[in-house]
């Protein structure tokens, strides 16, 4: 049986290796939307939307969901636990 | 990150001025501050250290000028870098990113401040209290301490942003290029 410590790593471990993969980048080439135009109606800072993209940053429920009405697509096309098939492999 | 009153909207500007990101845009050139911050606390600590006690009115000027001058600069680099950190600007103006960077920068800057503290107070106050009477924390250690745990404590959070902040991106819509 896992020590409460050995838990408490693991726990820690997995928070910090819990990525969200996104399509936002792809998105905002196919619409021809910039990154400045996209964090204007979103609310938020250029530079956030460039996290996002870098996967450096996962955003809160409200703002994937934003993101998503955006796009105008269900928030599971922009968001994503897996890895997104590349195209073309 | 609504901007309620022209105020806030001048402060987003402010902060957004191309030439200060332009200046800031580089985790290089942010960490080459950083170090340049802690190289001028170590300099005030030692000035304050060294400052003689009693003697002419020259005597005294010479250094108290000295330290005005690092404290001058100290201060300069200090809200040029809460500035770029956004550290200067009010928590309503942030976006959900930049609020959770500012948390876990006071987060680190606490836990930090926390041990370095605890380790004040073990060698100034429990060592001295508990050993041979010929051990004593030298009294005139006691400024240059204090003014580092005075810098150090306000500028923790902008020093650990500006050292983990990765570079920013170039703006598409704009001309600047890093």
């Amino acid at each position: 049986m896992p020590s409460e410590k050995s838990n408490g790593r693991r726990a820690r471990s997995a928070a910090t290796t819990e990525t969200i993969h996104n399509r936002i980048a792809v998105l905002r080439a196919e619409r021809g939307v910039s990154r400045r135009e996209l964090a204007e109606a979103l609310g938020v800072h250029y530079q956030t939307v460039g996290y996002l993209e870098r996967g450096e940053y996962s955003p809160s429920l409200h703002l994937a969901l934003s993101i998503a009405k955006y796009f105008e697509v269900p928030v599971e096309v922009v968001f994503s636990t897996e890895p997104f098939p590349r195209i073309g492999h | 990150m609504n901007p309620e009153t022209p105020s806030d909207r001048v402060k987003l500007e402010r902060a957004d001025d191309p030439k200060l990101r332009r200046a800031w845009a580089s985790r290089a050139r942010r960490r080459r501050y950083t170090v340049l911050y802690v190289a001028l606390v170590i300099a005030g600590a030692a000035l304050l250290g060294w400052a003689p006690r009693g003697g002419g009115v020259l005597q005294a000027i010479v250094p108290m000028l000295a330290m005005a001058v690092v404290i001058g600069v100290v201060l300069f680099v200090i809200t040029q870098l809460n500035r770029f950190t956004r550290l200067s600007l009010p928590h309503r103006l942030l976006d959900e990113r930049q609020r959770a960077d500012r948390d876990a920068a006071h987060r680190v800057a606490h836990k930090a401040m926390a041990a370095v503290l605890m380790a004040v107070f073990f060698l100034a106050c429990l060592v001295p209290v508990y050993s041979p009477p010929s051990v004593v924390f030298p009294s005139g250690l006691a400024a240059p301490l204090l003014f580092t745990l005075v810098m150090l404590h306000t500028s923790a959070p902008a020093c650990y942003l500006a050292w983990t902040r990765p570079d920013e991106l170039p703006d598409e819509d704009g001309p600047d290029r890093f």
